[in-house]
């Protein structure tokens, strides 16, 4: 992409939410594996009643980790939504709810835990009257994994907020010091301790803690963007929580609705051992490739709901476009290597020809599903982000439950155990087509425009004319933008001195960035810059990807030195009636209105 | 775009700047005042029709104000009210003589 001099520069947006994304979808896959061990382990060497006791118990865990994930969305949101606003009080105050909330919910879990573990174990479907030695694994681990419940909440608490605080990389090293914690521990307790179930539920909460605390290393030695402050926060916020938290509910709700109906459809319409076997592979291998969506729909939400604050449609337009061409790269890229290698991944689970040859069937099916399951995903983190939950919970339903289940049922009508095989990527397109029909509904027509696919409010963001947007990389830029900025003011109700002013700030800031700015290389440094009127007031945006520079911290720091230093800065800050800045997502971003 | 009229009368010396002396327009103005300053002893810059001025174009007031407190005086005349807010709020008011 060149830019106004015709330097080739980096999409700011993109370099915001490609790392982020491919970081996510490592985290993903690394959680994933850190679940995995311990069914390995506990099944190859303490036993099969054993793993079942463990296995039966990780619905449990799922509830627990969904409690979790919905304090931690639905404030994560919001706190976006805030910082793209500029309410950095607000924005911590939605960070220290969450913190506060997720020990409450553990100081609940563990009390059940040590005074009615029965309820817990009840819940998972287990009495101890039906299989005691069942019974007794599940209780065993739950008095392991008692310790790490608190780990486990806060971990996916501060999660989200350590993703927008440019902690991408520190999430991604807390997963795998989860994974090798939770292997060497389990290795420890089967050949060293020989703890047994309760070992390895303790091996898991001393694994969770370990990764919380490789995760608060970044508020302890980090100038980091959050910290503890109830101070803003207002008891409006819990309905707006509750409402982007809810989705997750309602996506854990159509997941097991899902995998009741489609077992029962398995059972009833797969009339081979074989095509059962296959459908489990296909399951399986389909849970790691759903952490390419579930990454990238992680990475993307707080991006979205950030531009979403900020009122930014261009921002959203470019963030959109980069989402769903990245989505379509890595998943397509990930389906054409599992296209290829289906008949050796079969061969890995199993040596009996029909299971593998329906198993190779079923895994192609879902690789070039594969494609059409993140670019659905990324559009629903994407509609959550812009706030049209109404239309994700319905999505969320209809990609989790009806949609899988009634494609199911018809293609296994027609066309036995393969077509319920298929059904996995038939059912994907009957998703987009639903999600393409929707779009048309909202248009009233065909969608011809990046604009249309967007669904963002006719009234979001500036009217025209009353929004300006550029770039700059050089100093020429920066001055051409300070004399628009003037001609703007002057344009939009803004007096002489206003416009004088405005254009002083464009020129003051932009060209310290184009001067001083460090990015990892100096090829294609380039300044976001959008000007725009918000309630009457003349708002300037400048965004960088350069290393966090505070420009209100570093005026506190020197504004009693010489006059004849920073002067530049010294104007901005002494003129300037509202100045916000926020480092979030490896971005600086400075924000004056007058 | 800055002009830049020059009178120059003996040891003396006066700029009238009109338009923008911002961070493209000050090199011209320094490579200007240092082509005429030697010799100088009363040097005046008129602002009457200058608009706008940034951090770099008091940096350029601010090395020729050095320089004329060796050799004379400097003074800064018919300023607006726009740019001497930026000499109030950057204290520059005290550095430079300023005649409204």
């Amino acid at each position: 992409m060149r830019g106004l001099s015709g330097i080739k520069r980096n999409d700011i947006i993109a370099s915001m939410f490609i790392p982020a994304a491919i970081s996510m979808i490592f985290t993903s896959i690394a959680r994933f594996l850190a679940g995995a061990v311990d069914g390995i382990i506990t099944s190859k060497f303490l036993g099969a009643e054993a793993y079942a006791g463990v296995s039966l118990f990780f619905p449990m865990v799922n509830i627990i980790l969904l409690f979790a994930t919905f304090i931690a969305i639905g404030c994560q949101v919001l706190c976006s939504v805030e910082i793209g606003a500029g309410n950095k009080k607000v924005a911590n105050s939605l960070f220290t709810f969450a913190i506060l909330t997720g020990i409450a919910v553990a100081i609940v879990f563990i009390l059940l835990g040590c005074f009615a573990p029965d309820i817990l174990v009840k819940i998972c479907g287990i009495e101890q009257g039906d299989n005691p030695e069942i019974y007794m694994h599940m209780i065993d681990y739950l008095n392991g994994y008692l310790l790490g419940i608190p780990a486990v909440i806060l971990v996916q608490v501060i999660s989200p907020f350590i993703i927008i605080d440019n902690g991408k990389k520190l999430i991604t090293i807390s997963s795998i010091v989860l994974f090798l914690g939770d292997l060497v521990g389990d290795l420890l307790d089967v050949f060293v301790f020989e703890g047994g179930v309760f070992g390895m539920g303790i091996a898991t909460s001393i694994s969770l803690w370990l990764q919380l605390l490789c995760l608060c290393t970044h508020f302890i030695f980090g100038s980091g963007y959050f910290h503890m402050s109830l101070s803003g926060f207002d008891p409006k916020f819990l309905l707006d929580i509750f409402k982007n938290g809810v989705l997750v509910f309602l996506r854990t709700l159509a997941t097991i609705l899902r995998d009741l109906f489609t077992n029962y459809l398995n059972l009833s319409l797969a009339t081979t051992t074989a095509a059962i076997a296959a459908r489990g592979i296909q399951n399986d291998l389909n849970t790691v490739m759903f952490c390419i969506g579930i990454g990238i729909s992680n990475a993307l939400l707080p991006i979205v709901a950030l531009f979403y604050g900020a009122e930014d449609r261009q921002g959203m337009k470019r963030l959109f476009v980069c989402s769903m061409k990245t989505s379509a790269t890595i998943s397509g890229g990930m389906g054409l290597i599992v296209l290829i290698v289906a008949p050796l991944i079969s061969v890995l689970y199993t040596s009996d020809p029909q299971v593998a040859s329906l198993a190779t069937f079923g895994i192609r099916c879902m690789a070039i599903g594969l494609v059409l399951d993140c670019l659905a995903m990324a559009f629903q983190s994407y509609l959550q982000g812009i706030q049209r939950l109404k239309l994700v919970n319905f999505l969320c339903f209809a990609e989790r439950f009806f949609v899988p289940v009634v494609v199911a049922f018809v293609m296994g009508a027609g066309f036995g155990s393969k077509g319920v095989l298929a059904s996995i990527a038939v059912g994907k397109l009957v998703l987009v087509i639903i999600i393409f029909i929707i779009i048309c509904g909202y248009k009233k027509g065909i969608p011809s425009k990046v604009e249309d696919y967007m669904l963002l409010k006719n009234d979001f963001g500036a009217e025209e004319g009353f929004e300006q947007y550029g770039y700059i990389q050089t100093i020429d830029d920066a001055i051409a933008k300070s004399e628009e900025a003037r001609v703007f003011c002057l344009n939009h109700g803004g007096d002489k001195r206003k416009a004088n002013l405005m254009a002083l700030y464009v020129e003051e800031m932009a060209t310290n960035i184009v001067r001083h700015g460090k990015t990892k290389s100096r090829k294609g440094l380039c300044v976001d810059y959008r000007l725009y009127v918000k309630e009457n007031r003349i708002c300037l945006t400048l965004r960088d990807y350069c290393e966090a520079f505070d420009p209100t911290r570093y005026y506190e720091i020197h504004e009693g030195d010489d006059v004849t230093r920073n002067i530049g800065i010294r104007m901005v800050m002494k003129l300037a009636d509202e100045v916000n800045y926020s480092y979030t997502f490896n971005s600086n971003c400075t924000m004056i209105l007058i | 775009m800055l002009n830049i009229n020059e009178t120059k009368n003996g040891a003396s010396l006066v700029l009238a700047l009109e338009g923008r002396l911002d961070t493209s327009t000050a090199p011209q103005l320094e490579e200007k005042v240092n082509g005429l300053i030697e010799g100088v002893a009363d040097f005046t810059f008129d602002f009457s029709k200058l608009e706008y001025i940034s951090s770099a174009g008091l940096r350029v007031l601010l090395s020729t104000q050095k320089t004329m407190n060796k050799q004379g005086k400097l003074v800064i005349k018919n300023v607006s009210d726009e740019v001497m807010e930026i000499f109030d709020v950057t204290g520059f008011s005290d550095i430079l003589t300023i005649e409204k």
